[in-house]
């Protein structure tokens, strides 16, 4: 999980001298110091970020649920023993966050389901952007673009955590059946059928 | 292996979640199969994708720690409230007692201020009292004018063994 560099921490700084002052820091706001806690957010609300996006590709919503994760992180802290690295555990966090807001949205979503799915703001600024150059080609892009991001839609919450945690992130199967509570061999099938799903819905479009 | 139990191991092989004889065994279908190969493509190309997605910029840390740290407090201070609340229903007998106690000599001291009310007006009625005649054998009559109310009162006792007989005007 903790493939990228602390924002925080710069190319200077010594990775010994940053974990020795994150382990004051987290030492300090598990005896109830806030601005302590502060500063470990002001480091990897980044990143934090960035997990919560991939997971439900919504930049207000991955706000709010990076924001949730950090209050769940205040309250839960004397849980955190220092065993795994900070990020790990907040990305566990980050991640049931998402997990919830995605099955409650999935819920909801049942009760109104829309006739087409709508391109995102993104895809329409591409495909403004692209088609001046090359138009047929990058049409033809940006259409498989904009199919990808449908089948993604199409994925259950619990399939689309996992490819990502997978693909993205760079998880084990372990990891990932501790990050989502499960046993190994869902998340097997979990990706599986995630990939099986995408390649379906991509169909002869590629 | 065959079918969709084979293309679960190429998922599981991609992902280097194969012992070493699943391994061969994921090789040797690849080999033999455009089908199997097409699908590994596949697979491959839609976690190329997903990496390729783009993330936007979040809102500033400084900015998210803030809000926390407001909510936080918020929390807390709710917390606090609820707290005292629940301490307000904790003590509440002990209220409740009180608020008996403080009723109960309330009406005792209503009760004495009461008779001592009823004892005053006993005493300030028979203010003007003069004997009337009454062909009543033995008896004995009285008029007055009750001071409270105006009213002139007339009391005739036929003996001095019975109760008066009260009349009003």
């Amino acid at each position: 999980v903790n493939k990228e560099p602390s924002p925080a921490s710069n190319e200077w700084s010594d990775p010994e001298t940053v974990r020795e002052e994150e382990r004051l820091l987290l030492e300090r706001a598990r005896a109830g110091d806030e601005e302590a806690f502060g500063d470990m957010v002001i480091r990897y609300q980044e990143r934090v970020f960035r997990v919560a996006y991939r997971f439900v590709r919504n930049q207000d919503d991955a706000a709010d649920m990076a924001q949730q994760a950090w209050i769940k992180a205040w309250k839960k802290l004397h849980t955190f023993r220092g065993n795994a690295a900070f990020f790990t555990w907040m990305y566990r966090i980050v991640s049931f966050v998402c997990l919830d807001h995605l099955r409650r949205q999935k819920r909801l979503a049942e009760f109104e389901l829309p006739d087409t799915v709508e391109p995102s703001r993104e895809v329409g600024a591409e495909m403004a952007a692209s088609v001046s150059s090359r138009p047929d080609r990058e049409l033809e892009r940006v259409e498989i673009d904009r199919r990808f991001r449908e089948g993604l839609e199409t994925l259950s919450p619990e399939q689309r955590m996992a490819l990502v945690m997978r693909e993205v992130d760079g998880l084990s199967y372990e990891e990932i059946a501790k990050a989502m509570k499960c046993r190994k061999g869902t998340v097997m099938s979990r990706i599986f059928y995630a990939r099986k799903n995408l390649q379906q819905h991509m169909g002869d479009l590629r | 292996m065959i079918g969709r139990e084979q293309d679960r191991e190429l998922s599981r092989w991609l992902d280097g979640e194969v012992s070493p004889k699943q391994a061969a065994a994921v090789e040797a279908y690849l080999e033999e199969s455009a089908e199997a190969r097409r699908l590994r493509a596949e697979f491959a190309e839609a976690g190329e994708r997903l990496r390729r997605l783009p993330v936007p910029d979040g809102p500033a840390p400084e900015a998210v720690w803030a809000k926390v740290r407001r909510t936080l407090r918020l929390e807390a201070e709710e917390s606090n409230r609820r707290r005292q609340g629940a301490g307000f229903l904790v003590s509440r007998p002990l209220w409740a007692g009180g608020m008996l106690g403080v009723l109960a000599l309330g009406i005792s001291l209503a009760a004495v201020f009461w008779q001592g009310g009823a004892g005053d007006a006993v005493a300030a009625v028979p203010a003007v009292v003069e004997s009337v005649e009454s062909d009543l054998p033995g008896a004995m009559t009285m008029v007055y004018q009750d001071e409270d109310t105006g009213l002139t009162l007339i009391w005739v006792q036929e003996s001095e063994n019975q109760e008066p007989v009260h009349a009003e005007s």
